[in-house]
């Protein structure tokens, strides 16, 4: 039986191309910076920056600009025609009656706001007024206090929101904006 | 590699809560009600159903985003391999959902700014004087 030479034993090596021999461990540093730098993590970061910023601009207290003057009574980009008497009456129909009491200015309004069927009633009260709506069928209060350019308006589920005044210094807002 | 996974699953679980928090806040909770009447009701279409409906339609959509990321996002640690198709669902899927909250948000920032009249009368505008 012809046995096989045996063999040598022999040093094979992958040529490194002058590459270390030893091995080689990325640093820490750049592992963390290649997973903060991974697509899932951008979208992460994307994702809820995107969500935050939402609910932050939904959040964030919307203004309103109103103006009582001889032309009439202007809210935002809608204008009412005086009518005399303290009636004001709007293109579409919406309507604001403004009346002097003992106790002050009295105002009640109604219209369609922005697609829902809305009346509304302010009074003064001690900080500025008080006011009461019906936005479709549903009550709702508030009360405006007084500011150095307007009120502002805190309503009874919350919400807030800053009127604007330009013209009578104490126009009466018995319509639910800014909702 | 435990670590790792763990972390997965955190920033899975971080972004859906995130998420989901920020959509309550800008669309609120849906009225069931209106939104059911304006679905399935013969009577004619009213403003709050509409808007009742049209935030049922975000919430499910936000709510099956929201579960479709967290599977996603979990799942893909259960696999000894990564599933590359996974991450980029999960990624999209994130993206997608925190730009309809965003949409969301500007639209609610947009409309509140705004003031559209229509409508009313005199008569009823007089009767509200009455304290």
């Amino acid at each position: 039986m012809h046995e096989p030479p045996e063999r040598a034993p022999r040093d094979l090596r992958i040529p490194l191309g002058g590459l270390s021999p030893n091995v080689v461990r990325r640093p820490r540093l750049r592992r963390t910076l290649r997973t903060l730098l991974s697509w899932p993590m951008v979208a992460a970061v994307v994702g809820i920056v995107a969500a935050l910023a939402g609910g932050l601009l939904a959040t964030a207290e919307p203004q309103i600009e109103v103006r009582l003057d001889a032309a009439g009574y202007r809210i935002d980009g809608e204008q009412l025609q005086p009518q005399g008497s303290g009636v004001y009456v709007g293109s579409g129909g919406a309507a604001l009656v403004i009346a002097r009491r003992p106790q002050g200015q009295v105002a009640g309004a109604s219209a369609v706001l922005d697609g829902r069927s809305m009346t509304g009633h302010c009074e003064p009260a001690a900080a500025g007024e008080t006011c009461r709506f019906t936005v479709d069928g549903a009550p709702l209060s508030a009360t405006d206090q007084r500011t150095d350019d307007g009120w502002h308006r805190t309503y009874s589920d919350g919400r807030t929101v800053s009127i604007h005044l330009t013209g009578a210094h104490n126009a009466p807002v018995p319509f639910a904006v800014g909702r | 590699m435990a670590n790792r996974s763990a972390f997965t699953v955190v920033l899975a679980v971080v972004v859906a809560a995130v998420q989901v928090g920020s959509a309550y806040v800008v669309l609120g909770t849906p009225d069931l009600a209106a939104a059911r009447d304006f679905l399935t009701g013969t009577g004619p279409s009213t403003m709050v159903g509409s808007v009742a409906a049209a935030q049922l339609v975000l919430w499910a959509t936000l709510a099956v985003a929201s579960v479709a990321a967290l599977v996603a996002g979990l799942t893909r640690t259960v696999g000894a391999v990564q599933s590359a198709s996974r991450s980029a669902i999960w990624s999209v899927v994130v993206v997608a959902t925190g730009a309809l909250i965003l949409a969301a948000g500007v639209d609610h920032r947009t409309t509140a700014g705004s003031v559209t009249l229509s409508g009313g009368s005199v008569p009823e505008a007089r009767a509200q004087l009455a304290p």
